[in-house]
């Protein structure tokens, strides 16, 4: 999370990482990481936006194009895997690139980046 | 000469998962030589013992000995 | 703090609900972490004050570069301690440095004491203190459990707080931080529990853009390379610090049976190994850190009839191994486990528990003290009637139990036996009979810790015992911890954060500094705190040393008495000069 706000967002905050890591549920829940899994067949956030702001990514996911974004928060509950979260201050949502620079930074290898086709 | 090295299970990932070594070595060898020689890296040998006394790095092996070696102690 | 040349610090004050904040140029001179608190703790110290009276204060600190860079994890917390009467300074992991790092705070001070128990919230714009008379009483697991639920700020957040032994004033009880890290020695818990203070919660998600994402991010990685390629990282990650347990008990180090011994005939069952092949089931990290040396082991427990099991997970590291286990003749991993978890339960610190209950055992041999005041007759290996053992500490059950309440140093001036009360300067000891260093490194360490200058690591590494080579080594690596501490970095990365690494990382965040303006640093620090140590009236030629050290044969062969005051005498020296000095 860390890298992710440093290098996506020249930030030191958390807040502002793409991937957001935490436990399933209290003291002793596994760790999950809640982040975009890229859809192909149906990007549920590109389709309710109504102002041209995500774009198809090539692979699967999608491209914020901030200048048309109005803050409308639509994408943020369109989202099933509630990957897309709200930055409040830049008013839009934080939209993960699949750069992969947080599975470099895991030392432990619990997150990996995957070859995919052009389905574009 | 023949030395017996025993591990602590810890030196496992320098030698494939083998903890016991019978080797043949030159005397006058030391144990420190020894142990380098079945490929454990010197910065990890901490306690050397030979046939349970705590021996010097240096010190100087004899046929048959028995070593056994202890990774060193991390601090906290 | 990052990018500002102030040092801000929240003042909290608990009995008028009035908080202040101060922004404090002169402090950037200590760096941040250990040197701002030491520096903020003389400032709002009363000697001539009880420990736990209302007007003493608890600071915490954190430095500039707190969380971004890796390993630079901990908070520190000073105080006057109330087991050693003197300087107190304990560092915790988990998330409390990234959460004051994101809340926008260097320092917080706290003082007074609230009308009923009550818990203080941090966050970036607010602080409250706020109604905890429901959770008086409760377990630190319990009382975390329900601010969870109550307060905003889920994965941002931080929660520290005391169990039943910091409210009942037990002189080494503890604060549990998020899980399975603490504020352990010195007795931060009792601070608390005597400002009716159960918990505090920080929550920090501030807006923090990188100043110079370039330089910082270089040297971002090149540190992240070097922590997560070298070998004692991955002994950190894999056994964790039990691996310490073989060598130790190979060498005749390991303190056992209230250093009766020094070798323990169970050692093998208790080895880091052992832990990993019987109970091992997680390991976890503090914020910011990629090692991940919390190890989690669990172990089942029959709560009820009719096979009603359940599965308890504790954290272990070493010092617990052998405080409730080698130091007690506990001889399986599973035992050793349940008292960690008693310990845990209650708020206690894991080492002075074991080690007081190690000089209650021999004192019960010894019959200086009987059943009239243990209730339970304690022996070693006993776990059962540790367990109540230490139930009754933590509640203060009668005048033995309070007594043992106030540490070892404390009982045995009542009972006797202080030749076998295993104290140095009042703080009990750690599990290194290594040799001369391991006790001089204790008895002239700022806080009586194996921590303060890592003595005990000196009896491994120089090949042949010279007085001058000891002393001069402890009295450079004492204050040379002042500055890792200013950071403040995780000590298990000290051998990462050279002179170069810190100059670096610094001056990524724009705060330039030459090696030997670090050393001035370190120096002014650790003067600072030798000022705090003697205007609470310590003097480190009025420390004993327990004459069971001598008795008991150390991995370094017998020691000598006269010797080891010498040493003493011989740093104490040392620190007089440094202190003549301007």
């Amino acid at each position: 999370m860390l890298v992710c706000s440093g290098v996506n967002h020249k930030n030191h905050s958390i807040s502002k990482s793409a991937i957001r890591v935490k436990t399933s549920g209290g003291l002793q829940g596994k760790f999950i990481s809640i982040v975009c899994i890229a859809c192909k067949d149906g990007r549920a956030c590109a389709e309710v936006c109504p102002s041209g702001a995500l774009v198809n990514r090539a692979g699967g996911g999608v491209l914020l194009k901030a200048d048309n974004c109005i803050g409308c928060r639509k994408c943020e509950s369109a989202c099933i895997m509630s990957a897309a979260h709200f930055d409040e201050l830049e008013n839009q949502p934080i939209i993960c690139k699949h750069c992969g620079v947080c599975a470099r930074f895991c030392p432990h290898e619990c997150l990996m980046m995957e070859d995919v086709p052009n389905d574009l | 000469m023949i030395i017996y090295i025993e591990l602590s299970e810890w030196f496992k990932r320098y030698t494939d998962e083998n903890t016991r070594f019978e080797i043949e070595l030159k005397p006058g060898i030391t144990a420190l030589q020894a142990i380098i020689s079945i490929g454990i890296p010197e910065t990890e040998i901490g306690l050397i013992t030979v046939g349970d006394t705590k021996v010097a790095h240096d010190h100087i092996l004899a046929h048959g000995d028995k070593i056994r070696v202890y990774p060193i102690i991390i601090g906290g | 703090m990052i990018y500002e040349k102030f040092i801000k610090i929240l003042y909290v004050d608990l009995e008028t609900k009035k908080i202040k904040i101060g922004k404090r140029p002169d402090l950037c001179e200590y760096l941040g972490g250990v040197g701002v608190a030491t520096k903020l703790l003389e400032e709002n110290l009363r000697p001539e004050l009880d420990p736990y009276d209302e007007n003493q204060p608890i600071v915490f600190a954190i430095g500039a570069a707190s969380t971004v860079f890796p390993v630079i994890t901990k908070t520190v917390a000073m105080f006057r301690s109330p087991l050693t009467g003197e300087l107190g300074e304990s560092y915790a992991g988990g998330r409390l440095a990234l959460t004051l790092f994101l809340a926008g705070y260097d320092a917080v001070v706290i003082r007074g004491k609230a009308e009923h128990p009550s818990y203080l919230t941090i966050t970036r714009n607010n602080v409250e203190i706020k109604d905890a008379r429901a959770l008086w009483g409760m377990t630190s697991d319990e009382a975390g459990r329900v601010i969870r639920e109550r307060e905003p700020g889920g994965g941002k957040r931080s929660i520290i707080r005391i169990g039943p032994a910091g409210e009942n004033l037990v002189r080494y009880a503890s604060v549990c931080v998020d899980t399975y890290r603490h504020f352990g020695r010195l007795g931060l818990g009792g601070v608390m529990g005597s400002k009716n203070l159960k918990a505090i919660t920080v929550v920090g998600d501030r807006n923090l853009p990188v100043n110079n994402f370039k330089e910082y991010f270089k040297i971002y990685q090149e540190i992240y390379k070097k922590v997560t390629d070298t070998e004692i990282m991955s002994k950190y990650h894999d056994v964790g610090t039990p691996i310490n347990v073989e060598p130790l008990n190979a060498a005749g180090a390991l303190p056992t049976k209230n250093l009766r011994q020094s070798v323990f005939e169970y050692g093998d069952n208790i080895s880091g190994e052992s832990f990993v092949k019987k109970n091992l089931v997680r390991k976890m990290a503090c914020t910011g850190c990629p090692v991940g040396c919390i190890h989690i082991g669990q172990f089942r427990r029959e709560f009820d009839k009719g096979h009603d099991y359940e599965a308890v997970s504790v954290g272990y590291d070493f010092e617990l191994i052998f405080a409730l286990g080698s130091f007690l003749g506990v001889k399986t991993s599973d035992e050793i486990l349940m008292l960690i978890e008693t310990v845990e339960e209650l708020g206690l610190d894991a080492m002075s528990t074991g080690v007081v209950l190690g000089w209650a055992t021999e004192a019960f041999m010894k019959k200086i003290i009987t059943e009239n005041e243990t209730i339970v007759p304690l022996a070693f290996g006993k776990t059962d009637n540790y367990i109540k053992a230490i139930e009754y500490i933590a509640e203060r059950k009668n005048e033995f139990y309070s007594a043992l309440a106030n540490g070892a140093d404390f009982a045995s001036d009542k009972y006797g036996g202080k030749d076998y009360a295993m104290t140095l300067g009042k703080n009990e000891i750690s599990g290194y009979h290594t040799g001369y260093g391991a006790i001089i490194g204790a008895a002239v360490g700022a806080r009586h810790s194996h921590l303060c200058n890592g003595g005990y690591s000196f009896d491994q590494s120089m090949k042949e015992f010279d007085k001058d080579n000891l002393v001069n080594a402890i009295f450079a690596e004492e204050k040379e911890r002042c500055l890792l501490n200013s950071l403040v970095i995780c000590l298990f990365a000290r051998k990462v954060y050279d002179r170069k690494t810190i100059q670096a990382v610094l001056g990524s965040i724009g705060q330039t500094y030459s090696d030997d303006e670090l050393t001035a640093i370190a120096e002014r620090i650790y003067k600072a705190k030798i000022r705090i140590k003697k205007s609470l009236g310590f003097n480190q030629m009025d420390v004993k040393l327990p004459k069971r050290f001598f008795e008991t044969q150390s991995a370094s062969g017998l020691l000598d008495e006269k010797t080891a005051y010498e040493l003493m005498l011989m740093y104490n020296n040392k620190v007089q000069e440094m202190m003549t000095k301007p």
